[in-house]
């Protein structure tokens, strides 16, 4: 029951053989996953809602350890939804319980895996208990570098552009920023993901064909794949099936990455914005430490 | 060696599939066409006129639980040639005798929007009778002179049943409208909240609702950055492979498609 379990993974020759193959063909450096389907799963199986959602983190645990396998360098999950925040009182606690266990069990191992963490979302929405645990975990493997997990929790797209709006409000607002740096690409560097390398494929399982608010502003080039398995019932060959399907879409993802980089270029010769991205990201880590002092 | 000899299973894992792909494609293609000329042959050439396909859709949607107000049409064209206004045209109708409310069409080069919008409402205008119930508006142009709606713009009258607003957006709309909003001098940060964003991006898109249907042409499922703010709970269904291989049929699987899925509001 962890997310990084000690033993090595052990796959099959043919596994290993389809990697192999899989290999010869673009990989996506990014990939998001939208977990959907734990409850439904339980369901099925006459289980509760919690042993759903505990069965799909150890998937989770599963999928980090097959993604650096295959070569992706960057693993986004939808974990909780701030529209998540309205189901039953109970099973919100459940998942917070399930949510800090797992993060404090496998700190240690994050660190042999070379993992590094990130949740994003509205850390201000949840309990001080998790906060802690969160900003922990953040600040002990900010140096990781071997693979990046962010973790969507409280998130949702809206609110983080939101957000990122307000940053540069405020930015105005501090004479940090003036009218002329305006520029909507600034909205994308003040984003919670932005550190994060372009999402190049999306997962979503369990059948919707929907984002559900989940990263809209970050997708224009994202290729979606969706497939009706369950997250619980999710293999290394739905993965790679998912990797085969970027790879056949890969032509048209590459032309809308590069298009949307001529058109939206990044913000460069700056200072005024360089300097102000730089207090954010002090800002950030500031509040990171105040929250990992909190009892 | 091994390298290589894994390069070659690669390549005809892929060639295979391409295969495959198209010979599925190709085989549903000759199906369609093929009921379709049978069809036009038993049935005498009143079918394809207006109010025979008005009839032919309502009976159709009759049983459909629910039913798209605002649709979105996600286009994959790089140039002027891939598009074939009519069938554009055909999609105006089928939506309005399908009692949706808004149609967007985007493509994220903005060829449609820049290049061929005056073609197109001239094309609709030319080929679309409407009936007397029926009230079709473009939508607020922020990028074409005002020159170009002359003649064409339907004014908004009180009296009819059916309404159906028009939009075309690029990419320009997704993101680029959003300096306005950073530049909006009544914006203050402690009054920034998800609401208070959203009334002011509803005003600078003209109050078009999200869209609860995006219908992609082409094979790649992805929103080509398609209004990001718009399609948080935006299913998106794939409804042709071509555009000009676009049929009624095509579309009314596409709203059965849509009217099986449950929202469930992350309930």
């Amino acid at each position: 029951m962890s997310w990084i379990r000690n033993e090595e993974l052990k796959l099959s020759f043919f596994e290993n053989l389809a990697i192999k193959i899989i290999k010869q063909g673009p990989i996506p450096k990014h990939i998001a996953f939208i977990m959907d389907g734990n409850r439904r799963w339980a369901t099925n199986f006459n289980l509760n809602k919690s042993e759903g959602h505990e069965f799909g983190s150890e998937k989770l645990s599963k999928i980090l350890k097959w993604c650096p396998k295959i070569g992706i360098k960057e693993v986004t999950v939808y974990a909780f939804s701030i529209e998540n925040f309205k189901r039953s009182q109970d099973e919100v606690n459940a998942i917070m319980k399930l949510f800090i266990r797992k993060l404090l069990e496998k700190e240690q191992e994050l660190h042999e895996k070379g993992i590094k963490v990130k949740v994003i979302g509205n850390l201000d929405m949840l309990p001080n208990d998790v906060q802690k645990v969160v900003a922990d975990a953040m600040l002990s493997t900010k140096d990781n570098s071997k693979l990046n997990l962010n973790i969507a929790f409280a998130y949702t797209s809206r609110e983080e552009i939101t957000n990122s709006i307000k940053t540069i409000v405020e930015g105005v607002e501090n004479n940090e920023l003036i009218s002329e740096d305006l520029y909507n690409v600034l909205i994308d560097e003040c984003m919670y993901t932005n550190q994060s390398s372009p999402v190049d494929l999306l997962v979503r399982t369990s059948g919707e064909m929907r984002f559900s608010d989940f990263l809209l502003w970050q997708i224009p080039s994202t290729v979606f794949y969706f497939t009706e398995t369950l997250w619980p019932d999710f293999t290394l060959w739905h993965l790679l099936a998912a990797v085969f399907y970027y790879q056949r879409n890969y032509t048209q993802a590459k032309a809308l990455k590069e298009y949307f980089n001529q058109t939206r270029p990044a913000i460069t010769n700056n200072p005024r914005v360089d300097i102000f991205l730089a207090n954010l990201e002090e800002k950030r880590h500031a509040k990171l430490v105040e929250m990992s002092q909190l009892m | 060696m091994e390298s290589m000899i894994l390069k070659a299973i690669w390549f005809i894992i892929h060639f295979i599939v391409d295969l495959i792909e198209s010979l599925f494609y190709y085989g549903l293609e000759f199906r369609e066409n093929f009921i379709y000329f049978i069809k036009n042959i038993s049935i005498d050439s009143l079918s394809r006129s207006k109010k025979n396909e008005l009839a032919y859709i309502e009976a159709r949607i009759n049983d459909l639980k629910k039913l798209p107000k605002h649709i979105a049409v996600i286009l994959n064209i790089n140039n002027k040639k891939d598009v074939d206004l009519s069938k554009l045209v055909n999609l105006v109708s089928w939506s309005m005798n399908s009692n949706v409310n808004f149609i967007s069409f985007y493509d994220y080069k903005g060829i449609l929007k820049n290049q061929l919008a005056s073609s197109f409402h001239q094309l609709i205008k030319d080929k679309l009778t409407l009936n007397n119930d029926e009230n079709l508006v473009w939508g607020p142009d922020y990028n074409l002179k005002a020159s170009l709606n002359e003649g064409v713009e339907f004014p908004h009258r009180n009296g009819f049943i059916k309404h159906l607003v028009i939009n075309i957006y690029s990419s320009y709309d997704s993101y680029s409208l959003f300096n306005k909003l950073l530049t909006d001098d009544e914006l203050s940060s402690k009054d920034i909240k998800i609401e208070n964003v959203n009334k002011k991006i509803s005003k600078l898109y003209g109050n078009i609702p999200e869209p609860e249907l995006a219908l992609y042409i082409g094979k790649t499922t992805c929103t080509a950055g398609f209004l990001p703010w718009h399609i948080r709970l935006t299913e998106f269904i794939q409804i042709s492979y071509k555009l000009k291989n676009l049929t009624l049929d095509k579309y009314i699987r596409v709203l059965y498609k849509y009217a099986k899925c449950e929202q469930r509001y992350g309930k």
